[in-house]
């Protein structure tokens, strides 16, 4: 897994590219997002478009970083989710549980109105 | 027919079962979206096999095997672990903790796959998933 940061209006946006798959992903997620958090951007936006595929380690990824940013006074969404992941998330039922959105815009903007 | 892979045991060849069974199965009547439950599930397999069954030795060698008729698709997972207590268990049920970060593999295989077998064989340890096609083949779309 690859991960490109920007950021746009306060909220992060991390582009993850390959496959969340274990291995090193969880660390290189896991600081990525400590970092923003340090640098006071706890608001996060992941672009799943250009991922080919999660396993279940990569779930777990995905779960632990979520749960980071809330005990830090943030959130994470996700953005441009492909079918077959979320297939995934309906299966495991984490579709109850992540934000998802087809639109970075409106993905930026949700954090505006909580 | 019947196609055999061995992967080094790093989760760096876990896109290479993935990439075989998009392959073959764009040539087969499966949907995407079965093709993506059958592939989900055997790097499930594989990332069970290489992690725990040869305890990610690069050396030690995942066996990939598939075998495939036009309505019929099925992969089986070796390693050379001791495998594990499967009698008696139910994967067909959600880990109670949805939030929980690991422990969802065997769950996921169960729900994406038709059949799923536990096998043993000498020193190897194997999963076999099913998966059979919905649309019978030469019912195709007009």
């Amino acid at each position: 897994m690859k991960i490109k940061e920007r950021s746009r209006d306060g909220v992060a946006v991390l582009e993850l590219s390959g496959k969340i798959m274990g291995g090193p992903d969880a660390e290189l997620f896991s600081s990525t997002l400590k970092s923003l958090i340090h640098e006071g951007i706890p608001r996060v936006v992941v672009d799943l478009s250009k991922v080919t595929w999660v396993n279940s380690t990569g779930l777990g990824i995905l779960i632990s970083g979520y749960t980071t940013l809330k005990r830090n006074d943030g959130e994470m969404k996700l953005l441009n989710v492909s079918d077959r992941i979320e297939s995934i998330f309906m299966v495991t039922k984490l579709h109850t549980v992540f934000e998802t959105y087809k639109d970075e815009d409106e993905a930026i903007a949700s954090f505006a109105v909580e | 027919m019947h196609i055999e892979i061995q992967i080094p045991s790093s989760h760096l060849f876990l896109g290479v079962p993935d990439a075989v069974i998009q392959e073959v199965g764009s040539e087969l009547p499966f949907s995407q979206a079965e093709l993506d439950e059958l592939s989900t599930s055997v790097i499930e397999a594989c990332t069970n096999a290489i992690e725990h069954g040869n305890g990610l030795e690069e050396g030690v060698l995942t066996k990939v095997e598939l075998d495939f008729t036009p309505d019929k698709f099925e992969v089986t997972v070796w390693d050379r672990g001791p495998g594990f207590e499967y009698e008696g268990r139910d994967f067909s049920k959600m880990p109670k903790d949805l939030m929980q970060e690991r422990g969802r593999g065997l769950y996921m295989i169960h729900a994406f796959c038709d059949e799923v077998h536990f096998l043993r064989e000498g020193d190897a340890f194997g999963i076999r998933m099913v998966k059979y096609a919905k649309q019978p083949a030469g019912d195709g779309e007009s």
